[in-house]
């Protein structure tokens, strides 16, 4: 009897908690609803003090739009996309996301995305002109506009002075070349206790990623990534194969690099722990770099080749085309745009807003950061990256083939041309699911 | 206690065992043969997770068998499972024999085995990458102690980074990982073998190797069975390790295994449709390697 008395109290117990679970779900939707607020769902992804600082800046959003409520949510980098496409697939997206010009023209073939050009037509306070023309040009597709923009970054050189110096190899100046930086790389490579391993090198050469590691190279030598209707990949025409042999020659013939082993896995690490000379990196990294200790280090402007080129790459935060509270969603758009939140972006640090007014102003260029300018006037003649349908898809296949090169399996034309052919393969994919009807 | 009638309090009994087994009943149609279900159709579909599925009847399938990324990604694995499962079956059971022994502070070693088991799969990934590093990493610390012990200088190896050692590098970490969760299996037989077969082998005049291979590997083999076949389903699906310590396969594609190529193609592509393709595919491989040892196991399993 009282075994079974015992059984019954825990399933009871069990029970009980159950339906405390589902009883909290309920009141948390209610709670929403009984305000009378519009309340709309905002997501990004982000680091932790990022997320904090949005915190406030949505708070303030808040005070001045009583009417409306924003639900902020976070993710990973990592996690980021893979859960706002399952919401896209359950169809309860956020109405208001974050968004980059690698998956925005994935998601507006697939109509996830909203027009917002009528938004922006229809509302004289917001004009676009006031951004940087490339931060508007990369959600733009023919009459769409996929998303507002909210930040620009480009690339250029960060490099240790206290190295510099000790190896008195005088500092890249604004109109630096190749050969100066190939010089330079050599100059400041160095195996310090003689034991025949390279403690410092010159110049970190990754081959990840288009924007940060090898895209620009191919620029600044005349050479094109896409063609301009994003049906041909020129990676194997010879401007691209030159540049990309000047590249990979860092790390294969002049050895200025270090090589897979340690590039893959540790290549910003290796700037801040100060085994590194030079490192190609984003503007967003001075925040992680403010980190470094026990050495100097300024910023200058990517080397020229036959021209100068560099990239730039920007996120938008774009509209959820089956929001149910679209004109809730445009306000929350419009005061990510603004200058109040702009001006906040510049003040944080991380990113160059995309508005020009507040990019050039104190707030984002008083910095201790030496060089912080380079940035700016990089982006005078800085390109947007080759983004079309599948870009992931496109930097993984060039990824494969720059690999056997630093590996040392496969020489640099040979790869160039595989790369080539398999980009050509995902690009006509594209064509195919382009004729047909979504 | 042995006798079961439908009396008043039985038919009591009855309806809370339903409802016990309710939780895990709705759950594994829930979130199990739904989803299994589903993936079985969405194998004849292209689908991007966004826009409507749209049949294509055997597309996938023939994509899949043109697709030499699936069929390295297939070596990849079973070179994982050849190489991770005998040698984790075998040192498991090495090592459920050593802490088998009645000795002072058994216990403590055997939680000392047992602790990679609950530590999370991430984490000790995270600290293996640190193990293997070229430049800092304890294993070529050590390696290089070795060397200079023996008058050698030996070069570091960058064993995550190289395509010859990357694989082996992971079933390493892997086995190290798994081993105390099969030793605590095998141990737990162990205990269970009737010591008068010991006492009646030893009067018979066997000596400890031929008690072993007598006694003890018969009275086991049921759990051997069982430690082999979840293994062998474990390393066909194996992911967490890959994608911490060698994402996107790297290098090279050495480390792209099955379900990480599914993964790509659900998450990363947009391709849930071929995803699911591929995860058929593992599903019937996996089901005739179970298959075949159901069959095998008849002839070394002692019932």
């Amino acid at each position: 009897m009282r075994e079974a008395s015992r059984t019954t109290l825990s399933v009871y117990t069990l029970a009980g908690l159950i339906f405390l679970a589902f009883l909290s779900g309920c009141t948390e939707q209610s709670r929403e609803s009984r305000t009378g607020a519009t309340t709309i769902r905002y997501s990004r992804w982000g680091l932790p003090e990022e997320i904090q600082a949005e915190r406030e800046l949505i708070a303030e959003f808040e005070k001045t739009h009583p009417d409306i409520k924003v639900v902020v949510e976070f993710a990973s980098w990592a996690e980021y996309w893979n859960k706002l496409q399952a919401q896209m697939a359950a169809g309860t997206a956020p109405d208001v996301f974050l968004l980059n010009g690698g998956y925005s023209n994935d998601y507006a073939a697939r109509g996830q995305l909203e027009n917002l050009q009528p938004w922006v037509d229809a509302d004289t306070s917001l004009t676009l002109d006031a951004y940087y023309p490339q931060t508007v040009a990369i959600f733009r597709d023919k009459n769409s506009l996929w998303a507002l923009p909210r930040d620009c970054n480009t690339v250029a050189i960060y490099y240790n002075k206290t190295i510099f110096e000790k190896r008195k190899v005088p500092f890249p100046t604004p109109d630096w070349t190749w050969q100066d930086f190939l010089e330079k790389a050599k100059a400041c490579t160095v195996d310090e206790n003689g034991d025949g391993r390279t403690d410092i090198f010159g110049f970190n050469a990754g081959y990840d990623s288009m924007e940060v590691h090898w895209g620009y190279w191919i620029w600044q030598n005349n050479g094109e990534i896409l063609s301009r209707d994003r049906t041909r990949c020129l990676l194997a025409e010879p401007p691209a194969v030159e540049a990309l042999r000047f590249y990979s020659d860092l790390v294969v013939k002049h050895k200025v690099s270090p090589d897979v082993a340690q590039s893959s896995t540790f290549g910003s690490n290796m700037f801040l722990t100060g085994r590194l000379a030079m490192s190609a990196e984003g503007s967003w990294m001075i925040r992680t770099f403010r980190e470094a200790q026990g050495f100097k280090w300024a910023i200058a402007p990517l080397p020229k080749g036959k021209r100068k080129a560099a990239p730039v790459n920007g996120l938008g935060n774009a509209m959820y085309s089956k929001s149910k509270n679209k004109k809730a969603a445009w306000q929350l758009l419009k005061f990510l745009a603004s200058k109040p939140y702009q001006e906040k972006l510049a003040k944080s640090g991380t990113s160059i807003p995309a508005l020009r007014e507040v990019a050039e102003s104190p707030l984002y260029l008083d910095d201790t950061v030496e060089g912080k300018r380079y940035f700016l006037d990089q982006l005078a003649y800085a390109q947007p990256l080759d983004f079309t349908r599948n870009f992931n898809k496109i930097e993984e296949a060039v990824r494969l083939e720059l690999e056997a090169v630093w590996l040392g399996r496969k020489d640099i034309e040979s790869a160039a041309r595989d790369a080539a052919q398999a980009v050509d393969k995902i690009l006509a994919e594209n064509q195919k699911s382009n004729e047909k009807p979504q | 206690m042995s006798v079961r009638s439908y009396s008043p309090l039985g038919r009591l009994e009855r309806k809370w065992g339903w409802l016990l087994c309710a939780p895990f009943a709705l759950g594994l149609v829930l979130f199990s043969l739904g989803p299994i279900t589903t993936a079985l159709g969405l194998a004849f579909y292209q689908w991007d997770n966004l826009t409507p599925p749209r049949f294509v009847g055997l597309a996938n399938w023939h994509q899949l068998f043109h697709d030499e990324l699936f069929w390295k990604a297939l070596r990849n694995t079973l070179f994982y499972v050849v190489g991770s499962v005998p040698t984790g079956v075998i040192l498991a059971l090495g090592l459920a024999l050593i802490v088998n022994a009645r000795l002072p502070g058994i216990g403590l070693f055997r939680t000392v085995y047992f602790t990679p088991v609950v530590t999370s799969t991430v984490a000790v990934a995270l600290v293996w990458t640190w193990v293997y590093d070229s430049n800092y990493g304890l294993l070529n610390y050590v390696i290089e102690q070795i060397g200079k012990l023996v008058g050698l200088k030996i070069k570091p190896i960058a064993w995550l980074n190289d395509p010859r050692t990357a694989m082996p590098a992971i079933i390493a970490m892997s086995v190290w990982k798994g081993l105390g969760y099969n030793m605590i299996i095998f141990l737990a037989a162990l205990q269970n073998v009737p010591r008068e077969l010991y006492e009646a082998a030893a009067i018979d005049g066997a000596n400890r190797f031929r008690q072993f291979w007598h006694v003890t590997l018969p009275s086991i083999s049921p759990v051997m069975f069982f430690v082999v076949v979840t293994s062998l389903i474990g390393a066909f699906q194996v992911f967490d390790q890959v994608y911490i310590m060698a994402r996107d396969g790297r290098p090279a594609n050495s480390t792209l295994t099955l379900v990480y190529y599914l993964y790509n193609h659900a998450f990363r592509y947009l391709n849930m449709g071929y995803a699911c393709t591929i995860g058929m595919a593992l599903f019937v491989l996996i089901g005739a390697v179970t298959g075949i040892q159901l069959v095998l196991q008849k002839k070394w399993v002692h019932a």
